[in-house]
């Protein structure tokens, strides 16, 4: 009779187990535990179990069945600790370890020999799997054959949900495909199993570990993977066609367009050929990168899986996937972390080279897959880069539709050609579409994928105050459209009548209204559309995209050259406000997985005091020539307001010592973004000399959302009632201690806003140059008594729809 | 120039050290990507190894190297344990009753060896484990013996395939072991498996040119 081992990283289980199968044996059989290490620890050691093989052994031979990982690593060992005689009498085996043993042992005692009991214990958990039901059966074998049975071949959907399959029940597994002679490769890769160019018929061939998760791989595959039924159309209907009539989206940018569809295809992004000075770095910048894509796409397949059928959604979680993919991801990483190339550089050549392989295969549809991957590629790429090259518009007006735009794509765009903007995500307050509003370009976002499939030329038209798209519409929609196109634009030739006239209620109450700016031209743009001044100049675009800060020398001309154009109208400059996702390479930043709440804006300069000193000295040498105030951004206490303040007499004593020419007084302010600045804006107003609400900041860190996530954006709604008592409070606070209160976000520039802005005692309104026109005509309208009735009524509501349709009715009856 | 029983002592000697010092660092490596015990189960390993050679080192290379994988598969615990008690026991083997080590005995120590940690493990270099290292050094340490290399010339390259094998782990996907659970994950962190190996070779470079860790 044979001897029985039982191997274990714990001595209980491995004595328990004994005790079952002795049971079985009834006393005739020799067992002996292994189960863990001498002091009693967890842990398996080949000379234990070499020491129960000898306790147990017999001419029968020995047969041991271990629990897992180490413990089968331990027992291979110790046969190789035994005599070179015994150890050709011993097997291991590999079956379940309770379900081994206990038949094991039983037949042992039935008299079976090692062979046999070694075959017939491997199948001894088929009681289990008979009661509990399995696809398994037949030979216990981890090698199968089966056809590809879908009419498409395993193409991009199919293989997504093997690879899924794989990678819950047998991470080991390969697929080969023998009629083609490609692979193996790993079952739970899909750029692999696509590479594999398996179509129709093809005979393929699965290798498990495991016997059951092999036949289960091969039934899934048999069964078509999923695919319940077959598309019965050829490849060709597998484009994605356009759906009829109209499409409902976001409403982003006001105003009414038709036109002939031009679908922007982003240009290739540009690959910088630069090298990665630090590897590693670069890796967590594509990492970061490629988790963002992976995030959009899944976002993308579960918004198709609801609007547009899972179909469209197995394409996009298809894309995910390719993304996550173990070959892809360890070929692009090696490129950046062992050939120092960029993130940029390492994506887009493993990337070509799985298209290119991709494309070489002789099947249609999945060569067609090709540009799904070059697509997903893409939009890790466009992270990457941001997104800056412009769109190549045909020359004739067109609707151009595009998956996002960056903002610098739609600052370029010239209104008489892209009549409208057609986005397939995005939100309504993402700086793209701030844009297109300040362009005067009508734009619906957050579309999804829908359009995509309508050709180049056909005529769509939208609605961007509605949010409505129209695919084709019929001649009657389009003179109806048509007529609202005509009422729009007569309603902005009105705005731009009253543009120099200064914005003044009915009751006749003056309201300063100042530019938002960022640069030289928008100061000669301000001036032309109307502003009284400049409420916010951004700096930041003096220090990004160069490899060392700004100079003095050359801040003071920027802001000089500014100040000058804008004729002695006051000018507010804003220091620096950059965070850890700015790559300012001076800056030296520390990754952080969270910017947003990082060292940004005041924190990073306060940090940082060589560029808060240099930049300080330049405003106030340009404030002795012209009327120039100071506003420091992201302030979160009084305690970094009294420090700023003291660098800036700093700088005011250093430039006293040197004898320059600067202002001696300089007016400071603060902007309340964040809601400890809000909370405390009493405190701040004693110290400060104005306050300037910035409500882009100011909603997302109320409500906890960012407005750049289309699955939140909604949350981030400037009419929530959280979002109005704060900046109520904050003019309040202002106004009890005499000091100006402006507020330089685009809610601003929403014409709903207006009465309630006006009811809550908000003198300035800072808005880009383009909304300065409409802006004076919406605040013309109101009476002060007007405003204030509406906006204490506006605080009494519980939810910012209340809040949005009570001013929707005032508006209305205010004409 | 050969290895003789008083070189092999220096080496385990010197890698009880090798192993003390970097403790923190290769369990700092493990926590990344598995249970972060590797370097806590070499360091007790070759503790146990320097207290048996202390107290009674056998004579005659073969029995030391067996000394060795006996204390380390008892004593390590974890999979190292009989993937390093593996390279040991070959090792032992392809000693027998050699008294000292000519340069291509040493080659066919690491050969064995390796081979032995291979067939043990499964796994294949590309893998993320101490095959990663220990593969290119076998092999670059049996192509300088080839080409007529010194041992001097045998160790450094082996120490120095090591090395870049090791690293050539970071961007890998891991596809063995507890890693492989991490899938894209175990992207971007050297495998401790493949540091230890390295370690181990780098260590007997120095020890038999007599240079000090």
């Amino acid at each position: 009779m044979i001897g029985l081992v039982v191997v274990s990283h714990s001595a209980r289980l491995a004595e328990g187990v004994c005790e079952l199968a002795g049971q079985m044996a009834q006393g005739k059989l020799r067992l002996a535990p292994a189960g863990g290490l001498a002091d009693g620890a967890l842990g398996t050691d080949a000379f234990r179990v070499r020491e129960a093989i000898e306790a147990v052994y017999a001419e029968d031979g020995v047969l041991i069945l271990m629990d897992l990982g180490s413990a089968v690593l331990s027992a291979e060992t110790a046969l190789e600790l035994l005599d070179e005689g015994k150890r050709s009498r011993v097997r291991l085996c590999s079956a379940p370890l309770v379900e081994g043993a206990v038949a094991a042992a039983g037949l042992a005692a039935a008299g079976a020999g090692l062979e046999e009991i070694l075959r017939e214990a491997h199948a001894a958990h088929s009681a289990k799997t008979a009661q509990l039901g399995s696809p398994e059966e037949g030979p216990w074998e981890a090698e199968r054959e089966v056809a590809v049975s879908n009419r498409l071949g395993l193409h991009a959907r199919p293989a997504a949900q093997l690879v899924r399959l794989a990678r819950e029940f047998a991470p080991g597994a390969t697929v080969a495909n023998l009629t083609r002679g490609a692979g193996p490769v790993p079952a739970g890769s899909i750029t692999g199993l696509l590479g594999l160019g398996a179509r129709h018929g093809d005979r393929l061939r699965i290798r498990a570990a495991d016997p059951a998760a092999a036949a289960k791989l091969a039934a899934f595959i048999e069964s078509g993977c999923g695919e319940a039924e077959q598309p019965p159309a050829p490849p060709a209907a597998a484009v994605r066609q356009p759906p009829e009539g109209h499409l409902a989206g976001i409403p982003a940018s006001e105003g009414v367009a038709v036109g002939p569809l031009f679908r922007f295809r982003p240009p290739a992004a540009a690959v910088p050929a630069r090298k990665a000075e630090d590897g590693k770095a670069e890796w967590e910048r594509l990492a970061a990168a490629i988790r963002g894509a992976v995030e959009e796409t899944r976002t993308l397949a579960a918004w198709a899986t609801k609007n547009a059928g899972a179909d469209e959604a197995g394409i996009f979680d298809a894309q995910a996937l390719s993304l996550e993919d173990a070959e892809l991801t360890t070929a692009v990483s090696a490129g950046v972390l062992q050939e120092g190339l960029s993130a940029e550089q390492a994506l887009k050549r493993e990337t070509d080279a799985f298209t290119a392989r991709l494309r070489a295969l002789d099947d249609p549809y999945l060569r067609a897959r090709a540009a799904d991957v070059a697509d997903v590629a893409e939009r890790v790429l466009l992270r990457l880069t941001g997104m800056s090259e412009a769109p190549a518009i045909p020359g004739e007006p067109c609707i151009l539709s595009a998956r996002d735009l960056a903002p610098s794509q739609v600052r370029d765009m010239d209104p008489r050609l892209v009549l409208g903007l057609c986005l397939e995500s995005g939100s309504a307050s993402s700086h793209s579409v701030i844009l297109a509003r300040a362009t005067g370009i009508p734009a619906v976002v957050g579309l999804g994928p829908r359009l995509s499939g309508a050709a180049d030329g056909t005529t769509v038209a939208l609605d961007g105050a509605q949010g409505v798209v129209w695919i084709s519409p019929t001649p009657e929609e389009c003179t109806r459209i048509e007529e609202r196109r005509r009422a729009w634009l007569r309603a902005r030739r009105e705005a731009e009548a009253i543009r120099d006239k200064p914005a003044v209620t009915r009751d006749g109450k003056r309201i300063r209204v100042v530019a938002n700016i960022s640069g030289v031209a928008e100061a000669k743009e301000a001036v032309e559309s109307g502003a009284e001044g400049v409420g916010v100049l951004r700096t930041e675009f003096l220090f990004l995209g160069r490899p060392a800060a700004p100079t003095e020398q050359e801040q003071l001309a920027a802001y000089r050259a500014i100040a000058e154009s804008l004729q002695r109208r006051p000018l507010i400059i804003r220091t620096l406000d950059v965070g850890g996702d700015k790559a300012l390479p001076y800056l030296q930043a520390e990754p952080e997985s969270n910017p947003f709440l990082g060292l940004r804006g005041l924190r990073l300069t306060l940090a940082r005091t060589d560029l808060f000193l240099t930049q300080v000295r330049a405003i106030l040498r340009t404030a002795a020539e012209f009327p120039v105030g100071l506003l420091l951004p992201m302030v979160s206490s009084v305690d970094e307001l009294r420090q700023a303040r003291a660098l800036i007499r700093e700088a005011g004593a250093a430039l006293e010592r040197e004898a320059r020419d600067y202002a001696r007084e300089i007016r400071a302010g603060v902007m309340i973004e964040v809601p400890a600045a809000a909370a405390v804006a009493d405190r701040l107003a004693g110290e400060a000399d104005f306050l300037s609400i910035g409500t882009n900041d100011l909603i997302q860190y109320i409500m906890a959302a960012d407005r750049t996530n289309a699955r939140v954006a909604s949350i981030a709604d400037p009419f929530q009632p959280a979002v109005l008592r704060t900046i109520r409070q904050v003019i309040e606070a202002g106004r009890s201690h005499g000091i100006e209160v402006g507020l330089c976000g685009e809610l601003a520039a929403e014409p709903m806003a207006s009465p309630l802005l006006l009811g809550f005692g908000l003198e300035e309104f800072s808005v880009s140059a383009h909304f300065i026109p409409g802006l004076k005509r919406a605040l013309s309208r109101w009476s002060m008594a007007e405003a204030e009735a509406l906006a204490r009524e506006a605080l009494d509501l519980d939810t910012s729809t209340a809040v949005r349709s009570l001013l929707a009715d005032a508006l209305r009856r205010a004409g | 120039m050969a290895v003789d029983r008083q070189a092999v002592l220096a080496w385990l000697e010197s890698l009880h050290r090798v192993y003390a010092e970097n403790r923190d660092f290769l369990t700092e490596l493990d926590s990344a990507i598995g249970d972060a015990d590797h370097g806590i189960n070499m360091d007790r390993g070759f503790s146990a190894v320097k207290a048996a050679m202390d107290a009674d080192a056998p004579p005659g290379l073969g029995p030391v190297f067996q000394t060795v994988a006996n204390v380390l598969i008892r004593t390590v615990g974890g999979a190292a344990g009989p993937l390093y008690g593996t390279f040991f026991l070959r090792a032992a083997a392809a000693c027998g009753e050699q008294p000292e080590l000519t340069p291509a005995g040493v080659v066919a120590l690491f050969q064995a060896g390796v081979e032995g940690v291979r067939q043990r493990g499964k796994a294949e270099p590309g893998d993320k484990t101490m095959l990663d290292a220990l593969v290119p050094a076998a092999a670059a340490m049996r192509q300088e013996l080839n080409g007529n290399g010194s041992l001097e010339q045998i160790l450094q390259a082996g120490a120095a395939a090591a090395e870049a094998g090791m690293l050539s782990t970071i961007p890998m996907q891991a596809r063995k072991g507890r890693a492989s659970y991490l899938g894209p994950r175990s992207v971007g962190h050297q495998d401790p498996g493949a540091t230890s190996a390295w370690l181990l070779v780098r260590a007997a470079a120095a020890a038999w040119l007599g240079k000090t860790e």
